[in-house]
């Protein structure tokens, strides 16, 4: 899974440590986030989703490592 | 992110310091063998069994210096305190980071283990069987620290 969450927080021009703070998590969580080396809950995709005002799926999307896409079956 | 099974923030500095006094406290035992006399006292028993007897006594009083058993206690409560103490900003990355370092600990812990079974005979086991106790906790920590190091750092650099 991948994510535009550093690009979603360019186009607010927001810091992660703002980003962090509203959220409720460290900035490290945010950090690993963007990097791609952490996959965050249901609860803080859905509280990213709100922050940034896009759907979930404008945010974290699937790539070829995650599989077939289900709706194929 | 609530977790009512870690200890608070500064319960970590209590771990560092248990942890270095029973580790002193080890390396004299090692060397001199014999805790101080002032140790000396009966204990209440489950189960006793000397190596030159194979007789097992079990609910006795049994006479001992309680210094290792004071400073493995030391150690292991110290290990705890420093391992499951909350980060400053505790989430769900933090206790990502914690349960990888618990499952790199079983890991490296077994792996060791089994080559400690399959390569070391005779008494010099029961210094596997010893050590072994306090491994896991201490790869853990080791881990533990290192990971959230690592995670500081970054986010800082960034």
């Amino acid at each position: 899974m991948n994510n535009k969450v550093r690009l979603a927080r360019a186009e607010l021009r927001v810091t992660q440590e703002q980003l962090a703070d509203h959220i409720g998590v460290s900035r490290q969580t945010i950090n690993a986030l963007e990097a791609g080396k952490y996959i965050p809950s249901t609860l803080l995709a859905l509280k990213l989703a709100r922050f940034f005002g896009k759907p979930v799926e404008a945010l974290f999307f699937l790539t070829d490592e995650d599989g077939s896409d289900p709706r194929t079956l | 992110m609530k977790n009512a099974l870690l200890f608070p923030y500064n319960a970590r500095y209590w771990g560092w310091s248990f942890l270095l006094l029973s580790s002193i406290s080890a390396i004299l035992l090692v060397i001199s063998e014999n805790g101080p006399a002032l140790l000396d006292v009966n204990m209440p028993a489950l189960a006793a069994e000397t190596i030159f007897s194979s007789q097992r006594q079990w609910f006795v009083m049994h006479k001992t210096n309680i210094a290792d058993e004071l400073t493995a206690v030391l150690f292991i409560i110290g290990g705890l305190l420093i391992g499951f103490a909350r980060e400053k900003q505790e989430d769900e990355y933090t206790t990502h980071l914690r349960l990888q370092s618990l499952m790199w600990s079983v890991y490296i812990h077994y792996g060791l283990l089994i080559l400690a079974w399959i390569f070391i005979y005779e008494f010099s086991f029961y210094w596997v069987l010893l050590t072994g106790i306090f491994m896991f906790l201490l790869i853990f920590i080791l881990r533990l620290r290192w990971v959230m190091w690592q995670s500081y750092k970054t986010s800082n650099d960034e």
